[in-house]
C-alpha cells in the first residue's frame, strides 16, 4: 500500500476562456474505509488563485499552513499580491526543499494571471510530491483517481470553454473519473474563478 | 586618529554616543563624502545611473575597472566610498537575487532587493566586531509592479526612493544642481557630472547604467530572448562607444 | 568615568545603570513623533516623517500594497499596526522579526497573534541585546496598535530596553512630553474613532517642529473592525487621502518649501 493512496483523494483543474475551474472530491478515508465526505482540500491562496492539496490527509493541512504562512510573508513584504506563476514557483522550491523525506502531495494549481495590459490570462499547474513543475495549456490531473480523470479530461476538453460550460465539463470529467475509483468520491467541490467573480459549487455524489 | 571629540568611541564597535548617535555610521559616511560623485535620475521611460572613474594612473587598464554592477536582468547599481566594501556587497546582492530566482521563477523587484542589501548593511551597524559598510549606494531597476524606482542606501542600512539622487564627495552641489533641471536624463547625468569634475571627462573616466521599460508588447510577447532563454534584460550598462557618443553631443 | 561602562550593554555602571540605553533613548528623543490613541471601537496611529525634499519619490505602487509610505507606520500583520521611531534601519529589521513572529503564531495556532503576545516577542529580542551577546541595543521604540478577540483593541509601547506597557493614548519621539501633557488634558475614556482622528491630528500639528502639516511630512493609519466580517480592518492612508482627511478636518496649512535633509 502506498502512503500517497492511504486517504484517498483526487483533484482536477482545466482551462476554459478567460476562467480556469479547479475540483475535488470530498472523501477522507483510511484506505477502503471511508471517514469523512466533507474534507476540504482545494484552498484559496489569493482572489485570484486556488491550490488543490491531493494526497495524505495529514499532509494536506501541514502543507496548507506552510504555503500561507509564505504567501502572507511575500504579501506583506513585496507590498503586490502573488502571480499564480510566481506561487507555483513557492510550491515547487517549497516542496524541493523536503527532496528526501517529502510531504505526499501532489498539488494542482489555477488561478488567473494579471497581463501586462491589464487583462487577465488562465493558468493552471501541477506538480509531483517533490516540486517537478507541470504547466499545462488545458487540464491538470493529481491524485488517487488521476489515471481516470485523464481518460475523462482527454474526452470532455475543448478549447475556449465559457465558464457554464467549463463548470460542467469539470463536473463531469471528476464525478465519472471518481465513481471508478474506490479511494475518491463522495460529493465533490468546484470552484470556477472568473476576472470579476468566483463561483464554488457542492455536487453530490454516489456514497459508496 | 584620535582626535578629540568622540574619539574614544571610534576605538569600540558601533555604539551609541551619550547624544544618541551612532558615530561609527557618522565616520562611515564620512568616507562615503570622500568617494567619487556618483548620481541616478529616474525618467518616464528609465533610469540613469552614472559615476566617475578616474584611475590614479595611466598605466591602468581602464577597461577593467567595473564601477556600475549589474545584480540581476533588471537591475543595476553604483556607490559612492569604499571600493572593496562595494564588491562585497555586489556579491552578497547576486547571490541575493539568484535565490530569490530559484524560490519564486523570477528576478526581484528593486524595493525587495534594496530591502534585501539594506538589511545586511544594517545587520553590520549591530553585529560584534564589524565596522560598518563605507559606501553609500544608487540601486536603479525596473519592475512590473512598480514600474522604474531609484534607491539609496546609505552605511546605516537606511534607505529611500529618489526621482535623482547624487552620493560621494561633490553630492551637496549635484543635488541642488539636480533640483533645478530633470529633463533628459542621459544628458542631465552628464551634466551634474561635470560639475566640480576634476580633468577631462571621456568614456574611460565615467560610466553609465541604465535601466529601460519594456513597452506592454514587449512584455506581452518577449519574456524570454529566444537566443538565451533567459529574461530579457531592463538595465544594461552603456558601452564606451555610447558613451562618447553621448559626450559628443 | 563613565568611560569604562558607556560602550557596553552588558555591563552595569557602578550606579547600577546601562548606559548604552539610555543613550539609544536619547536617539529616540530626536526622532520623528508617533502618537497613538486608543478610542472605544478602534486604534489610531500617525507619524512625523522626517525624510523629505524635492527629489524624494514619493509615487508609491500602481496597484496593491496595503498603502503608506513607508518610513514610520508598517503593517505587522491583519490585526496590528505599527509605528517606529528611531533608526529606520533597525526599525526595518524590527518590523520583519514582528512580521515573521505573526506569521510563526499563526502558523502554530492558526489564529491572529494576541497583540500583547506581539509586543512581547519584540520585548524579548530587545531584552536579549541588553544582557548577551555584546551588541548595542536596537535604537527604535515602538507603537501596537491591535486588536484581538480577547482583549479587543489595545495600544502598547516598547522601548530599547525592551520594557513595554499598555496605553490609553501616547506618544513617542522628538516633543512627546508636550503631546503627552496635550492627550492627559483631552482624552476622555470613551472617545470614538472619529473624535480620536481629530484629536490625534490636532495634537500632531501642535507638536511637530514643522509648520506645514501635510502627507509630505505625515503618516496615518486607524484600525478598526470591518461591519460584515467582524475581523479586523487595518487601514493605512495613502498620501493623497491624508491630504484629504487633514482638509476635511480643517487642519491643511499652506505649502511651504520644505528644506532638505538627508538623514
Amino acid at each position: 500500500m502506498s502512503i500517497m493512496e492511504l486517504n484517498g483523494g483526487s483533484v482536477i483543474a482545466m482551462v476554459g476562456k478567460d476562467c480556469v475551474a479547479i475540483a475535488s472530491d470530498l472523501r477522507l478515508g483510511n484506505q477502503a474505509l471511508g471517514l469523512s465526505s466533507n474534507f476540504q482540500r482545494i484552498f484559496p491562496v489569493t482572489d485570484r488563485i486556488y491550490v488543490g492539496l491531493p494526497g495524505l490527509g495529514t499532509d494536506v493541512h501541514t502543507l496548507w499552513e506552510k504555503f500561507r504562512f509564505r504567501v502572507n510573508m511575500y504579501t506583506i513584504k513585496e507590498e503586490r499580491e502573488i502571480e499564480p506563476e510566481t506561487f507555483a514557483h513557492l510550491v515547487s522550491s517549497t516542496l524541493y526543499e523536503h527532496r528526501f523525506g517529502p510531504y505526499f502531495i501532489e498539488p494542482v494549481i489555477a488561478g488567473l494571471a494579471k497581463t501586462p495590459s491589464g487583462g487577465v490570462k488562465p493558468f493552471i499547474a501541477a506538480t509531483d510530491l517533490i516540486g517537478c513543475l507541470n504547466f499545462a495549456k488545458d487540464f491538470v490531473v493529481a491524485g488517487t483517481a488521476s489515471s481516470k480523470l485523464f481518460g475523462m479530461a482527454e474526452g470532455l476538453w475543448e478549447p475556449d470553454l465559457e465558464p457554464e460550460d467549463l463548470f460542467e465539463t469539470i463536473s463531469q470529467a471528476l464525478m465519472n473519473a471518481v465513481d471508478r475509483d474506490a479511494y475518491s468520491g463522495w460529493g465533490c467541490v468546484v470552484h470556477v474563478i472568473t476576472k470579476d467573480k468566483i463561483v464554488t459549487r457542492t455536487l453530490k455524489g454516489r456514497m459508496d | 586618529m584620535a582626535s578629540a571629540n568622540g574619539g574614544a568611541y571610534s576605538y569600540s564597535l558601533t555604539v551609541f554616543s551619550p547624544s544618541g548617535k551612532l558615530v561609527q555610521i557618522e565616520h562611515a559616511l564620512a568616507a562615503v563624502s570622500q568617494g567619487t560623485t556618483s548620481l541616478g535620475i529616474k525618467a518616464s521611460n528609465g533610469i540613469v545611473i552614472a559615476t566617475e572613474k578616474k584611475s590614479s594612473s595611466i598605466l591602468i587598464d581602464d577597461s577593467m575597472v567595473d564601477k556600475v554592477a549589474v545584480i540581476c536582468p533588471n537591475i543595476g547599481i553604483v556607490y559612492s566610498g569604499m571600493g572593496p566594501d562595494f564588491r562585497i556587497l555586489v556579491n552578497k546582492a547576486r547571490k541575493s537575487a539568484q535565490s530569490y530566482f530559484k524560490v519564486y521563477g523570477e528576478y526581484p523587484p528593486t524595493r525587495v532587493l534594496t530591502q534585501e542589501i539594506a538589511t545586511v548593511m544594517q545587520e553590520a551597524t549591530q553585529s560584534g566586531g564589524v565596522r560598518p559598510y563605507g559606501v553609500s549606494l544608487l540601486v536603479a531597476g525596473w519592475d512590473i509592479n512598480r514600474g522604474p524606482t531609484l534607491y539609496q542606501v546609505d552605511p546605516s542600512g537606511s534607505f529611500w526612493a529618489w526621482k535623482a539622487s547624487a552620493i560621494g564627495k561633490n553630492m551637496v552641489n549635484a543635488k541642488t544642481f539636480l533640483e533645478k533641471r530633470i529633463e533628459d536624463a542621459i544628458h542631465t547625468a552628464l551634466l551634474t557630472l561635470k560639475e566640480g569634475f576634476e580633468g577631462q571627462m571621456t568614456e574611460k573616466t565615467i560610466e553609465i547604467g541604465v535601466v529601460t521599460v519594456p513597452t506592454t508588447d514587449e512584455l506581452e510577447h518577449a519574456k524570454t530572448s529566444p537566443e538565451t532563454g533567459r529574461p530579457k534584460p531592463t538595465f544594461r550598462k552603456l558601452t564606451e562607444e555610447e558613451v562618447r557618443d553621448y559626450l559628443a553631443l | 568615568m563613565a568611560r569604562r561602562y558607556d560602550s557596553r550593554t552588558t555591563i552595569f555602571s557602578p550606579e547600577g545603570r546601562l548606559y548604552q540605553i539610555e543613550y539609544a533613548m536619547e536617539a529616540i528623543s530626536h526622532a520623528g513623533t508617533v502618537l497613538g490613541v486608543l478610542a472605544k471601537d478602534g486604534v489610531v496611529l500617525a507619524a512625523e516623517k522626517k525624510v523629505t525634499g524635492k527629489l524624494l519619490d514619493l509615487s508609491s505602487t500602481k496597484e496593491g500594497g496595503y498603502g503608506g509610505s513607508g518610513e514610520k507606520i508598517y503593517l505587522l500583520n491583519d490585526n496590528v499596526i505599527g509605528g517606529v521611531a528611531g533608526l529606520t534601519a533597525d526599525a526595518n529589521s524590527l518590523v520583519n522579526y514582528a512580521r515573521t513572529a505573526a506569521q510563526r503564531h499563526l502558523l502554530t495556532y492558526n489564529e491572529d497573534i494576541p497583540v500583547e503576545l506581539l509586543a512581547q516577542r519584540l520585548c524579548n529580542l530587545k531584552q536579549g541585546y541588553t544582557q548577551f551577546g555584546g551588541l548595542r541595543p536596537f535604537g527604535v521604540s515602538l507603537l501596537y496598535a491591535g486588536y484581538d478577540p480577547h482583549y479587543q483593541f489595545q495600544l502598547y509601547h516598547s522601548d530599547p530596553s525592551g520594557n513595554y506597557s499598555g496605553w490609553k493614548a501616547t506618544c513617542i519621539g522628538a516633543n512627546n512630553g508636550t503631546a503627552q501633557s496635550l492627550l492627559k488634558q483631552e482624552y476622555k475614556d470613551d472617545i470614538e474613532v472619529k473624535d480620536a482622528i481629530g484629536l490625534v491630528l490636532r495634537t500632531m500639528s501642535k507638536t511637530m517642529d514643522s509648520t506645514t502639516l501635510g502627507s509630505e511630512k505625515l503618516e496615518f493609519a486607524v484600525l478598526t473592525l470591518d461591519e460584515t466580517t467582524k475581523r479586523p480592518k487595518a487601514k493605512i492612508y495613502k498620501p493623497s487621502e491624508i491630504d484629504a482627511l487633514l482638509a476635511s478636518e480643517g487642519l491643511m496649512k499652506k505649502d511651504e518649501d520644505t528644506e532638505m535633509k538627508a538623514a
